[in-house]
């Protein structure tokens, strides 16, 4: 009868820590003060974006949708900017939960805890005025050159829908605003987006129309930890009570959002049923072919940047040391201004403003430009290094035997200087294998975007972090090898040839 | 006269280097500058060929001519196919072998077959005694070695004027013999020859001309025997002047 009390103390006593540490989530956003909802202001209106008239703020119908709920918990709402297809990565450390056009999907019910509805979409094109695709039969056959270029943001319902259809091809964006700019200078042919992104945007872009009415579709949730059931239930209530006083209505009104139509339909919508988890060996067929796609890419993106970064590094660094004295401002402040501006802000000068002058360039050629324009500035300096450090003598030396200046450079000092720099090249060229993955923001899929977009999608993010690793450092490592090789057949210090 | 010098000056600035020196040889002599360190010998060896610049005065060697100011780049090319030049420190090719290293220049300098030129350092390398170390790289030869190669790849452009600046101040007493040696051999068979050095040894050259170059200037010219001090320790090399 004693162990039996004892065995019942434990279980209450364990019920009522499960109890506590679940009902934490909950008070502790109340003792806070401030419900964290995290979502990405680069998405573009309606849903969160920065008001023109002070740009240090957010505006959006998710914005004001944040404060009813948060004022129904009894605290404020606070932002916090995420990328859109990390956002759930930032549950439970830095944000309480996502709200930002997050569409409820039967992967995402498992992994993660989804609100009942707040919004229904649907999906609908957007493309030229004055050009052939004025039905979405049209974009669901041939195009005159193959299949359709369809501008989606990563991850989204609009990809996986693509990506199921034969004759279009899609380019993925990290926003939607920059697709749509696309469009209209021409690179791709059409865009596909959640219909408030249309509606919004349509009257914006006025060399657009909307194709078709909105199909397929889903709903957008609000999520949340599965740590913090507490906090998802509270989350629906909030809901529950904004549908049915009619502030939802009001909210989707005032962003000309079809509020009566949005609030039968979420209102009436039915619970969605978590996917099953895979076995491990489904997971790895599944997504192993993406994967090594995109690695593919990395490869690809890297051996032909990194090659013509060393040879304009090289140019750049022997017109600085030998060339006329009239060109070597001119190549310091190329130097200067490309070491000194991000990789990223350079991407998208080259993808998305030069368009406007008329060059638009695919987005691979894009890519490789960037990264090219980019490491020739590094590959320089290492060069200058290189070719200063080679002694005065050996060029003397050189044109003493009757060489011209070229070829005491070209046959002596820079093969020498070139031997000197190794070491600091292939760390370089290490370096831009990991930096072809800023390449992202121009719709290349490289393999850290590919693993970022599965990761969000299926919720695998352990396995598919190792995955990852293990094919980044197949790539590297005998790229490493090889390089040590060179470096011990080239050693000057070695006996024979 | 194979090399004339006319009234030559170079200053660094504000301080004079060389100051109207003029000096002249013979085809087939040899001349040797001597002179405390600073007094300008390497430096009106590098003026003959074209590697330093200098003010006023005139060169007149194999038929080229340098004046004042800097020199035409097709110029110096012409003039350095007729004058060799040996440095101190050598100045070898690290990343070629002793047989590339002289092949290179009659490669591309007069346009050789790789055959060609490789059997003509194959030769030069035999002569100056490194036959079995043609394959080596400079940094695992010897220094005395080192310098018989930047000798032979000078040889392999066969100029008609040698300069060699110090060509044993790097090298310990053993190897500098064996390269005075060679510069005497070489001496014997013709080759005009212009060396800096302190080595008294090059007095066994047989009718060389001895140049004391002292703060930029020629302040003796004679024989070796008339220049060279007989109260020079025995045991030392170095040279005391009068």
């Amino acid at each position: 009868m004693r162990s039996f009390a004892e065995f019942l103390t434990a279980i209450l006593f364990s019920l009522a820590c499960f109890v506590e540490c679940n009902a934490d989530d909950l008070n502790r956003i109340r003792e806070r003060g401030e419900l964290v909802w995290a979502a990405d202001q680069e998405g573009g209106a309606p849903y969160v974006f920065p008001d023109t008239e002070n740009p240090s703020k957010v505006i959006g119908f998710e914005v004001e949708l944040a404060e009813m709920v948060a004022g129904e918990l009894g605290v404020k709402a606070r932002f916090q900017q995420g990328q859109w297809e990390r956002l759930p990565l930032l549950l439970g450390r830095s944000a309480d939960c996502c709200i930002n056009g997050i569409e409820m999907t039967p992967e995402r019910s498992r992994d993660y805890r989804c609100s009942r509805p707040y919004y229904a979409f649907g999906l609908q094109f957007l493309a030229p005025k004055d050009g052939p695709l004025d039905t979405v039969n049209t974009l669901l056959h041939p195009g005159p050159q193959g299949p359709w270029r369809v501008g989606v943001l990563t991850g989204s319902a609009a990809e996986m829908w693509v990506s199921t259809q034969v004759n279009l091809f899609a380019v993925s964006y990290d926003n939607c605003v920059a697709a749509t700019d696309h469009v209209v200078s021409g690179s791709i042919d059409a865009v596909l987006q959640d219909d408030c992104f249309v509606s919004w945007y349509a009257d914006r872009y006025p060399s657009l129309r909307a194709v078709g009415r909105p199909f397929d579709g889903g709903f957008y949730t609000i999520l949340t930890s599965k740590s913090t059931p507490i906090l998802s239930a509270a989350l629906n209530d909030a809901l529950g009570t904004i549908i049915t006083d009619g502030r939802l209505k009001q909210l989707y009104d005032r962003w000309d959002l079809a509020g009566h139509q949005q609030v039968t339909l979420v209102r009436h919508a039915s619970e969605m049923i978590p996917a099953v988890r895979s076995s491990w060996i489904e997971f790895l067929y599944e997504v192993m072919p993406l994967l090594l796609q995109s690695a593919g890419m990395t490869v690809l993106l890297s051996f032909l940047s990194m090659p013509m970064a060393i040879g304009i590094g090289l140019a750049i660094a022997v017109g600085r040391l030998y060339g006329p004295p009239m060109v070597r401002p001119l190549l310091v402040g190329y130097v200067e201004l490309v070491r000194g501006t991000p990789l990223m802000l350079q991407l998208y000068a080259i993808f998305f403003l030069l368009p406007m002058i008329g060059l638009t360039l695919p987005a691979i050629v894009a890519a490789i430009v960037g990264l090219t324009i980019n490491y020739s500035s590094y590959e320089s300096e290492i060069y200058r290094a290189g070719l200063r450090a080679v002694s005065p003598g050996q060029i003397e030396a050189a044109m003493s035997l009757g060489m011209t200046r070229r070829q005491a450079l070209w046959k002596v000092v820079i093969p020498q200087a070139a031997r000197i720099v190794m070491p600091a090249v292939t760390s370089d060229f290490i370096a831009l294998f990991k930096d072809t993955s800023v390449c992202s923001v121009v719709t290349v899929i490289e393999l850290t975007k590919r693993y970022s977009v599965l990761a969000m999608s299926t919720g695998r993010i352990v396995e598919l972090s190792m995955i990852t690793a293990i094919l980044y450092l197949l790539m590297s490592w005998p790229m490493s090898m090889l390089v040590q090789r060179l470096e011990n057949r080239l050693d000057t210090n070695r006996h024979y040839n | 006269m194979i090399l004339n010098i006319n009234a030559l000056s170079k200053r660094y600035g504000n301080t004079p280097v060389l100051e109207n020196v003029s000096l002249a040889v013979e085809k087939g002599s040899v001349a040797v500058l001597v002179g405390s360190s600073g007094g300008g010998k390497s430096t009106l060896l590098r003026c003959i060929n074209g590697l330093e610049t200098f003010d006023s005065g005139s060169i007149e060697i194999c038929g080229h001519e340098l004046t004042a100011g800097a020199h035409a780049s097709n110029v110096l090319v012409k003039l350095r196919r007729d004058v060799g030049m040996v440095f101190q420190h050598f100045n070898l090719f690290p990343h070629l072998s002793a047989l590339e290293n002289v092949a290179m220049a009659p490669r591309l300098v007069e346009q050789l077959s790789e055959e060609e030129a490789f059997q003509r350092a194959s030769s030069l390398l035999d002569k100056v005694g490194l036959a079995a170390h043609v394959l080596a790289k400079p940094a695992t030869l010897s220094g005395g070695q080192q310098q018989r190669v930047a000798i032979a790849r000078s040889l392999a452009m066969r100029p008609r004027v040698m300069l060699f600046d110090e060509p044993t101040s790097a090298l310990d007493p053993e190897m500098t013999a064996g390269i005075v040696d060679l510069i005497v051999d070489l001496a014997a068979s013709g080759q005009t020859m212009v060396i800096v050095s302190h080595d008294r040894d090059f007095s066994r050259i047989v009718d060389a001309r001895v140049f004391v170059i002292e703060k930029g200037c020629v302040a003796r010219c004679g024989s070796p025997a008339e220049i060279f001090s007989e109260r020079s320790t025995r045991n030392t090399r170095s040279v005391q002047y009068p």
